[in-house]
């Protein structure tokens, strides 16, 4: 699992353009509520792979077959994202607090970044499959507090982005051994 | 809503491994009583229950003689593992070798009929090469020498293995996915044994094709995870000149990709490992179908086992040695928890013919005990003691 293959699963696993999309209009409620959704998806990031040795045990997963099954979400994930209207502001948690709800959850922490979560680090390790989702999540929080505009044709762009990068993924993980 | 739709479909492409841990003296003692299964089934021709139906309670007959010669070289094995009998067990099978040696224009061959398979030629000579190592003894060098000359006879140019000989004219015909491993092997072997006879420039004709051409010419569908191949390059490895051949950490042979073979050997094996894991019963039947042959688990096994080997002698070679161990444990797991325990057995009419063995939709053929015992014998060294 390389980590261009990491990097750019991630994007599509968190598409900036969904998570804009339901953002905040205001320009200093965005800001504030994109660094609440950034910390605690980091958060819950780094929990995932910190446990993700204990969580593939207890499922009985290998990390092979985690691969493919960070690919079928990312994959299922990016379907969705052609097909379905990214997610409007409403109904939302007021203020910042629009960074827990709807920003990071469910539009930012998909299952499909937790599952990338646990198989990359199980790849890679804990420090470097956090270091490298934790960047693109830092990425992603600075394209939505740029004010870009979260239309469907840009997120449903990404997702067709999701389709390749996760039957690529599922590949990696079939072919692994 | 969504997560539950993603993590339910999730969870229908990858279900949980049956994967466990025996330790080396659990394995060693299924191997023990995959060889006391032999000696329980072999009869006074020297050949064994070929094939039994345990829901009937009958043999159902039929006799392969690839087979045969794969049985002896497994109770070969297990004797050199320290598994004591089973070489007597074995010599009492090579009685059938005997009565069916055949003189042929291309050289001696076993097998029955107009027309004989390399694969047991093959077979033979690695079984007869295990047991002058086993047992130390050199009484049937004369036999080998000539069955080596047969096998080189039946390759090609290109080093393609003819499947099967005409035992009137010598000609040869046919492909078989596994009977260019086995008689690579079978050479390779040979050349380890008497280095002077130059079975490796054969041997290295035979592994250029197959690691290179055999796949694009013969198209094999699936793709093959060559647990013969893998034996042969175990074993090349250990020639004196195995260096000079560049058969060790750079693994290039003359060029040859043998890392490519090598990868995509060792992906075809973990893949096949973790797909039979996931077979536990239930709803996995409707997802994964049912349980693979035990014959076919237990080349998983050897492949792996023999892979392990390899690299154990080049740790440099860049590998994911510790999924690779995974599967090893993993392949040693499923093996030792569908053996046939006695008191499974004791239920049963005949007892004997069914302790020790390895049953798929309650039928057991001779190869499934062979290959599984093979497997076996390869892993226990790689287990936690």
């Amino acid at each position: 699992m390389s980590s261009t293959l990491i990097v750019l699963a991630v994007i599509c696993a968190a598409n900036p353009f969904r998570v804009a999309a339901c953002a905040p209009a205001s320009v200093d409620t965005r800001r504030q509520a994109v660094v609440v959704a950034t910390a605690s998806t980091l958060l819950a990031v780094g929990l995932m792979a910190l446990l993700s040795d204990p969580i593939l045990d207890l499922l009985n997963v290998s990390g092979s077959s985690s691969r493919i099954a960070a690919g079928v979400a990312v994959l299922i994930v990016g379907i969705r994202d052609l097909f379905v209207q990214p997610p409007s502001p409403e109904p939302a948690l007021t203020g910042r607090l629009a960074g827990i709800m709807p920003m990071a959850f469910p539009t930012l922490f998909t299952p499909a970044l937790v599952i990338l979560a646990i198989s990359a680090a199980s790849a890679r390790g804990v420090v470097a499959a956090f270091g490298i989702i934790g960047a693109v999540i830092l990425l992603v929080g600075l394209i939505v507090a740029a004010n870009v505009r979260g239309t469907y044709w840009r997120a449903a762009a990404v997702g067709s982005a999701g389709v390749v990068i996760g039957t690529l993924l599922t590949l990696n993980g079939v072919t692994a051994i | 809503m969504a997560w539950i739709l993603i993590l339910a479909l999730v969870g229908l492409v990858v279900h949980p491994e049956n994967c466990g841990e025996p330790t080396s003296a659990e394995v060693n003692d299924a191997a023990a009583k995959a060889v006391s299964w032999f000696g329980a089934n072999i009869g006074d021709d020297g050949t064994f229950v070929y094939r039994y139906d345990r829901a009937e309670g009958e043999p159902l007959g039929g006799y392969n003689d690839v087979r045969h010669a794969g049985v002896l070289l497994s109770l070969y094995q297990a004797e050199s593992a320290g598994i004591e009998g089973a070489a007597a067990i074995a010599d009492r099978g090579l009685a059938y070798v005997d009565e069916h040696l055949q003189h042929t224009p291309m050289g001696i061959a076993f097998g029955r009929g107009p027309t004989v398979r390399s694969g047991s030629i093959g077979l033979l000579v690695a079984a007869l090469d295990e047991r002058r190592g086993a047992l130390g003894t050199d009484d049937r060098d004369a036999l080998l020498l000539e069955l080596g000359r047969t096998l080189s006879a039946v390759v090609e140019p290109d080093g393609a293995v003819g499947a099967s000989i005409d035992t009137k004219t010598g000609s040869t015909s046919g492909r078989s996915p596994f009977f260019t491993g086995e008689v690579l092997w079978a050479l390779a072997r040979l050349h380890l044994t008497f280095p002077n006879r130059e079975f490796d420039e054969t041997a290295l004709r035979v592994y250029r094709y197959l690691i290179e051409d055999r796949d694009r010419v013969e198209s094999p569908w699936p793709p093959v995870s060559d647990h013969w191949g893998a034996y042969a390059l175990e074993t090349m490895s250990r020639w004196p000149n195995a260096d000079n051949l560049r058969l060790g950490p750079d693994l290039e042979l003359d060029g040859t990709a043998t890392s490519d073979w090598l990868r995509r050997q060792l992906n075809l094996f973990g893949l096949q490992v973790r797909y039979e894991s996931q077979r536990q019963g239930g709803l996995t039947h409707l997802t994964r179908g049912t349980v693979a042959l035990p014959a076919g688990v237990g080349t998983l096994g050897e492949g792996i086992g023999n892979y392990l080997q390899f690299l154990n002698r080049f740790p440099e070679v860049d590998v994911d040695i510790d999924s690779l161990n995974d599967r090893a444990r993993c392949v040693a797991h499923l093996l030792v928890q569908r053996q046939t325990s006695a008191s499974q057995a004791q239920a049963h009419r005949a007892p004997l013919r069914l302790q020790g063995a390895w049953f798929r939709e309650d039928i057991t053929q001779m190869d499934d005990q062979q290959h599984a015992l093979s497997a076996l014998l390869l892993l226990k060294d790689w287990m936690p003691k």
